[in-house]
């Protein structure tokens, strides 16, 4: 279990599953469409009990016009991690859980990257082949702690 | 016999509620049902507007929820009653899952085993098998067509025909 | 040949009933009928006529027929008897685990011509990357950057 991204990853984890929660085609969906947008929502999520991290991708794929829905895509990572109970922190104020911002990043990216490539498998052959999700830098869209 | 059947605001997606309105009136029978049966039986007619309500929307007219041969057979008149206490009887002509004609109905006094025993049932019963069967005659002439699990066509009846 | 709907009817009388019914009193009919067609639909799954479930439970087939009405208030004792013999989930009683939401980030990217070109504003003067634009970002996101390509 020991998985590291560069050499400043403090971070222990690995990938426990993968599910496809949803996947569907709209009948808007037409091979002419060559402009796409997608809208991407990434949920955090924490079981305590389990010691278990869920990261959750869910992509809206659009047409030109940004109103027209094609398709749509909702995977989720679920991660173990190693020494869960001295880095995943209750805020004493909020009294909520929190994820290390570095790890959020990570995880989120490699959540990302799996729904990159189950969305091409799932769409691949349809109207919406060509509708790869754009390469996006977590950093950058990151809430800074 | 002349009446038309009309649409009601109880329809759903699941299944779509029709009532049949005589001609030269404005009350539907369903109305008359509700407004014969409103003094005494509020509540039950809730239970029953909810029940309508729930297979429009939600189940659709599934045909566990209807007691069946109340007509001639095969011509769809069954009836539908309040829950728990089953004091209302309601006649319908049900046409699989997606439509439902509401006729009308009135009080089943305890210990009654057949409508044939309440003079206004007996007249309510007759009045449906008279409506489902020139409706059958429609259909199989094509006056009235499903089209998506909806009925389109002529909707207006009258004896001349 | 005529392909009109029927004609709508709004009726006072059918609208002042239904504004006396709660959602929590239709929800609980919707619930209950959902609950007698999920059990019809076991039945017709297994093959089953309701008269094979009256002997397996040793009912009168008069009461299946009242479960199956939509009407019937179930004990929770008859709901597990008939959950072990349709070999159905009725009634959820596991424990269920605890997620807390932690973060939600949401946002919209577009893809655009991969052309590369110059980048002055970068921190490396004359990098080529892929052309980047910004486009409408959503929630939490909105403050922030993105790159794509």
């Amino acid at each position: 279990m020991n998985e590291s991204v560069g050499t400043k990853n403090p971070y222990q984890y690995k990938l426990k599953n993968i599910e496809i929660h949803e996947v569907s085609l709209t009948k808007n969906a037409k091979s002419s469409e060559q402009l796409f947008h997608f809208t991407i929502k990434i949920e955090n999520k924490i079981n305590q009990k389990e010691k278990l991290i869920f990261v959750e991708c869910q992509v809206d794929v659009f047409g030109h016009d940004k109103v027209t829905t094609l398709g749509k895509i909702t995977c989720l990572c679920i991660f173990e991690l190693a020494d869960f109970d001295s880095i995943i922190n209750t805020n004493s104020t909020t009294g909520k859980s929190e994820i290390p911002i570095d790890l959020s990043i990570i995880l989120n990216q490699i959540t990302i990257g799996t729904t990159r490539g189950v969305m091409y498998s799932a769409f691949k052959g349809t109207a919406i082949h060509f509708a790869f999700l754009p390469i996006v830098d977590v950093k950058e869209f990151q809430p800074q702690g | 016999m002349h009446f038309q059947l009309v649409e009601t605001e109880l329809s759903g997606d699941k299944t779509t509620i029709f009532t049949v309105l005589p001609e030269g009136s404005d009350e539907t029978l369903f109305d008359k049902f509700i407004r014969e049966n409103l003094p005494d039986f509020k509540t039950e007619l809730i239970e029953i507007s909810k029940t309508i309500r729930t297979i429009a929307n939600i189940t659709g007219a599934r045909e566990q929820f209807f007691k069946h041969n109340e007509g001639f057979p095969g011509d769809g008149v069954c009836a539908m009653f309040d829950a728990p206490d089953k004091k209302l009887r309601l006649y319908c002509i049900r046409f699989g899952m997606c439509v439902i004609i509401l006729g009308g109905g009135g009080h089943k006094p305890d210990g009654m085993k057949a409508f044939q025993e309440s003079a206004k049932l007996t007249e309510e019963n007759k009045i449906m098998r008279k409506v489902s069967s020139k409706i059958m005659v429609r259909i199989k002439e094509k006056g009235i067509r499903w089209v998506d699990e909806d009925l389109v066509g002529n909707f207006n009846f009258t004896d001349d025909e | 040949m005529s392909n009109q709907r029927a004609k709508k009817h709004s009726s006072k009388l059918i609208t002042g009933l239904l504004n006396e019914i709660t959602p929590q009193e239709q929800q609980r009919v919707d619930k209950r009928m959902k609950l007698a067609a999920r059990l019809d639909e076991a039945l017709k799954a297994r093959g089953w006529s309701q008269k094979t479930l009256s002997e397996r439970l040793s009912k009168s087939p008069s009461e299946i027929s009242k479960w199956l009405s939509g009407f019937h208030n179930f004990t929770s004792d008859t709901l597990f008897d008939l959950e072990e013999v349709l070999g159905i989930g009725l009634i959820n009683v596991s424990e269920q685990p605890v997620i807390e939401v932690v973060n939600v980030f949401s946002f919209t990217v577009r893809q655009v011509s991969q052309l590369p070109r110059i980048y002055p504003e970068r921190e490396r003067p004359g990098e080529v990357v892929y052309l980047t634009e910004y486009l409408d970002l959503k929630t939490q996101a909105e403050e922030n950057k993105f790159i794509y390509s």
